[in-house]
């Protein structure tokens, strides 16, 4: 090689810049994946005294080998009831109103701006609206899934606006045009032709939201969260402690058993988390092939 | 079944599901309730938790957020959004009773729980194992006399207890304690270093004056460390040399893992405090408004639980606990007289949301249902739909209010009382202030740059960790990858970023931040274990999928053609990406990077659990220190009266979180625009 000519220009040289450019995108990629798989393996490692089945079944409890999460089970599934009924489909009108209904003027686009910033807030800030707002004005119980599930569903209402706007919008112009070239109102063609084919998106939206909405403490941390229910709530209004909150609870306790505890619950929210995850990639997958 | 039939099933499922249970919550919405609610002191917290356990349900909800706190929600009325029962490790003051008898809590029950004393606690190495109360109101008070001449007072000079007594070991002077909100500090002020205080002050008058006695030191010698006693025993054990000041249940729940210290020659015991020989020895406080008994059927039992020889007699389950029987015979409740004054009504603020709220999901729910059906187009049906879908939009343009109402109405109202120039050009965080008028604390300091520091820091971090990371892995997955690895990788990295930050959290917590010790101890550093370096490095971690996945939408947006005609041309694919994919997809990162610094920025989980509560003005990334998150959390104190500038300060930093973070986002979704992306709202 001529010492004229940098290596960036002989065909070697490229080839060789190709080939560790590659190596070293692979290595991240690789380090990425094992980055990522370390904190669910050191679950597993602290889990193993915490994972047994009185953990499934017993209520909280202030001795640890005493202590479940059946009532944190109980708590966090009824919290997401006002996230699955209220919050979602309140999103999902506001998407279809914002996307398909509302002319273009200021007042749809100074909210639509307002929705995405606050999709984009930290979930915290949440946490002080549901204190300042659903506890101090509203007066919803500090410690119940009902007021979870209000501050969750505050939380996710504009993440779900914003992907059921996505959704919509990946619905070819043509669908709309050939409902009104038949003739159909404008509302027709949206309910009939352009939301049932963003459905099936919105859906599995819905579920990755639902997920989020089953693992996110930092907002119920702010709200009262971080207290002590026994038992399980038997109803919305029945003091319950979800979940993720309880985990944090617990793995700040000295006791080692509760931290075992804390990891093996943890490793279960993953579990539940997931799930709810794959259900709505593969119900999304259904719905775009049927 | 075709698209079309399952998902009209669907939607016509959900929606009739939704009016179902829609009406039903607003109806139920929570102003009243069954249960019974404990709130209060943190030492109490155990006990009342194992008492609670022994309930019928519907099990009572037990608060750990001071006494203070406690009493002063307790006393912000009647009626089921107070607590019923108020635990007190200290007795009511009596501006605390006149504030109650003022919102109408006239008539309440005092019942003696129990004896407890407040403990200093210790590594059970430690070489510090005696001390007696004027050297520890040398160790803590904010001004001593001055030790170098014969008379006046000097801000707390000590730095290690070694300078106070010869006896003492050389270690710095650290203690961990509770806030401004806790029973224990104001038992620990008013038992432990106000006779010291008064007495120095009876030798030299020159001094601060008896009212700010109880001035503890804001210098960082004195930590505040929350209102949990169990978590003040774990930070005694991360912390060699430091004590802790948690009350006699924490100790005797922990034996072997904290050791106390004793205090003038008498070392806290069952005997000790029953006998009172225990200096810091207080009882423990229970007060109940029997008014609440009208809507908590289970009020009598909870409080008889407490009380039962089963309970706190010889082997009860509270004693085992570590709470000490009072001495001589129960006695009985005091009850607080006066006259019952009307309740306290829910405002209409919850029913009116609540209705508007179900009647804009009913309509929702029939406009589904009635336009799906084919049928010649309806006008006034369909301006009634629209009518709906329009204030669907306006209820998410009001919640956008509320947010901005609940941030800005104590934020202004905190910055009437303290200069905003203090609390944006300030750099000593001592946010440490009283949260009823008698308290002797002194002026919080309220700067906030040491604090927005520790963010900064930990997010600056947890990128520089992050971005090359999850470029090089994207570029992987865009440029070189099979797809097959492909496909999994879209998959894997959506689900990864729907992990729960709690995970991420007990992670740093529990595995990083010890390693990160060893780790600097075998380089021969010395590093905190709530250490910035692990709160960045898991916060890196918890962003990578996120960042790879914005990463990868930010190349699939580039059109293809100019870079399949750079490869068709002879380049490599590297310099195809190098030379027109990464430049075209450079807003998309960039935004991506953007996003990713606002989401570090507001991590909270992982930070309270693997972060001090200390502020500091320093960068290094082996010590510990706090960030804006963690701060809106821990003072968060659960008083509904958000009156004075201590239960204001969460508010007003969530404001700066959101100013702080909305730029940054601005910034992104202008760049976003340029590019073509729209990013996905769902990590």
């Amino acid at each position: 090689m001529s010492p004229l000519r940098r290596s960036s220009e002989s065909a070697r040289g490229r080839r060789r810049r190709d080939g560790a450019a590659r190596a070293l995108a692979a290595a991240g990629a690789w380090l990425l994946i094992l980055l990522l798989a370390l904190p669910l393996l050191d679950l597993l490692r602290r889990a193993g005294v915490g994972l047994e089945w009185s953990l499934l079944v017993a209520p909280d409890s202030v001795e640890a080998d005493a202590a479940g999460i059946r009532g944190a089970v109980h708590a966090s599934l009824l919290a997401m009831l006002p996230v699955i009924f209220v919050a979602i489909p309140l999103a999902t009108a506001v998407a279809v109103f914002l996307e398909e209904i509302a002319r273009p003027g200021r007042i749809p686009a100074l909210v639509d701006l307002s929705i995405r910033h606050l999709a984009m807030l930290p979930p915290v800030v949440f946490g002080l609206l549901g204190f300042g707002g659903l506890v101090v004005v509203m007066g919803l119980q500090v410690g119940t899934p009902l007021l979870a599930g209000a501050v969750l569903g505050l939380a996710m209402l504009p993440r779900m606006v914003l992907a059921a706007q996505l959704a919509l919008r990946q619905v070819a112009p043509e669908v709309r045009e050939s409902g009104f070239a038949m003739g159909a109102s404008a509302l027709q063609v949206v309910m009939g032709h352009v939301v049932p084919r963003a459905a099936p998106a919105m859906l599995g939206s819905g579920f990755a939201i639902l997920a989020r909405a089953l693992g996110e403490a930092a907002p119920l941390l702010l709200v009262g969260f971080v207290a002590f229910a026994a038992g399980r709530p038997g109803s919305i209004a029945e003091p319950g402690i979800p979940l993720p909150v309880l985990v944090f609870r617990w793995a700040g306790s000295p006791e080692p058993l509760f931290a075992a505890k804390a990891a093996a619950a943890a490793l279960l929210l993953v579990f539940g988390v997931a799930l709810l995850a794959v259900v709505g990639y593969r119900l999304e997958r259904r719905g775009r092939t049927a | 079944m075709s698209r079309d039939v399952s998902v009209k099933a669907f939607a016509v499922a959900l929606a009739v599901a939704a009016s179902l249970l829609a009406l039903p919550c607003a109806e139920a919405s929570g102003s009243s309730r069954a249960h019974a609610v404990i709130a209060g002191s943190s030492t109490i917290f155990p006990f009342a938790a194992a008492v609670a356990e022994r309930q019928p349900a519907p099990p009572p909800l037990v608060l750990s957020m001071g006494s203070g706190a406690g009493i002063a929600w307790f006393c912000e009325g009647l009626g089921p959004n107070t607590p019923d029962i108020a635990a007190a490790s200290r007795r009511m003051l009596p501006e605390e009773a006149s504030a109650c008898r003022v919102n109408g809590v006239a008539s309440m029950q005092q019942y003696e729980l129990g004896r407890d004393g407040i403990v200093l606690v210790s590594q059970p190495s430690a070489a510090l194992r005696e001390l007696a109360l004027d050297e520890l109101w040398l160790a803590l008070a904010d001004r001593v006399p001055d030790p170098a001449s014969a008379s006046g007072w000097v801000p707390n000079p000590y730095r290690t207890w070694r300078e106070i007594g010869a006896d003492l070991p050389a270690t710095p002077i650290r203690v961990f304690g509770p806030p401004a909100t806790s029973g224990t500090r104001d038992v620990l002020i008013a038992l432990g270093l106000r006779p010291a205080c008064e007495a120095a002050l009876a030798a030299r008058p020159d001094g601060p004056g008896a009212r700010s006695c109880g001035q503890l030191r804001r210098d960082g010698a004195w930590i505040e460390a929350g209102e949990n006693d169990d978590g003040l025993v774990v930070r005694v054990q991360d912390h060699p040399g430091a004590l802790g000041v948690v009350g006699f249940g924490a100790l005797a729940r922990n034996p072997g893992r904290v050791a106390a210290i004793c205090l003038d020659g008498h070392c806290p015991g069952v005997e000790a405090i029953a006998s009172g020989d225990y200096p810091l020895a207080r009882s423990l406080f229970l007060y109940v408004k029997p008014g609440h008994r009208a809507f908590v059927p289970g009020l009598d039992a909870v409080v008889a639980e407490f009380l039962s020889p089963e309970a706190r007699g010889p082997g009860g389950y509270l004693a085992r606990l570590g709470l000490v029987a009072p001495g001589g015979e129960a006695p009985d409740a005091v009850a607080l007289e006066g006259r019952m004054h009307e309740s306290r009504r829910d405002g209409p603020a919850l029913r009116v949301a609540a209705g508007a709220l179900a009647l804009v999901l009913l309509a929702l729910v029939l406009g589904t249902v009635l336009t799906r059906r084919p049928r010649p187009a309806n006008l006034a049906l369909e301006r009634i739909v629209v009518a709906t879908l329009w204030s669907s939009a306006a209820l998410a343009g009001l919640v956008l209010a509320l947010v901005l109402a609940s941030m800005v109405v104590p934020t202004v109202s905190f910055f009437l009382q303290v200069s905003p120039l203090a609390f944006l050009g300030g750099t000593h965080w001592s946010p440490d202030s009283a949260i009823r008028a008698s308290q002797v604390i002194g002026e919080g300091a309220f700067g906030v740059l040491p604090v927005l520091l520790g963010s900064v820091l930990v997010a600056v971090l947890a990128l520089l960790i992050s971005v090359p990371l999850a470029l090089a892995a994207a570029l992987h997955s865009f440029a070189w990858a099979g797809s097959r690895f492909r496909s999994a990788w879209r998959v894997g990295i959506r689900l990864a970023a729907l992990v729960p930050t709690v995970v991420y959290g007990l992670f740093a917590a529990l595995t990083v931040g010890p390693a990160v010790v060893t780790a600097a101890a075998a380089f021969g550093a010395s590093a905190a274990i709530e250490n910035t370096l692990a709160a960045g490095l898991v916060v890196g971690i918890m962003l990578l999928p996120v960042l790879s996945a914005r990463i990868s939408e930010a190349l699939e947006a580039v059109p293809q053609g100019s870079a399949e005609a750079a490869i068709g041309l002879g380049a490599t694919r590297w310099e195809a990406l190098r030379d027109v994919l990464l430049p075209a997809a450079g807003p998309g990162i960039g935004a991506a990077i953007l996003l990713a610094l606002g989401r570090a920025l507001g991590e909270t989980v992982i930070v309270l659990m693997a972060l001090g509560l200390a502020a500091s003005w320093g960068i290094d990334p082996l010590q510990s220190t706090t960030t804006l998150t963690v701060q809106m959390a821990s003072l968060m104190s659960g008083t509904h009266a958000l009156d004075n500038v201590r239960t204001q300060l969460p508010f007003v930093l969530g404001l700066f979180l959101a100013v702080l973070v909305l730029p940054l986002n601005a910034w992104a979704l202008r760049m976003l625009r340029r590019s073509n992306v729209t990013p996905s709202p769902l990590f």
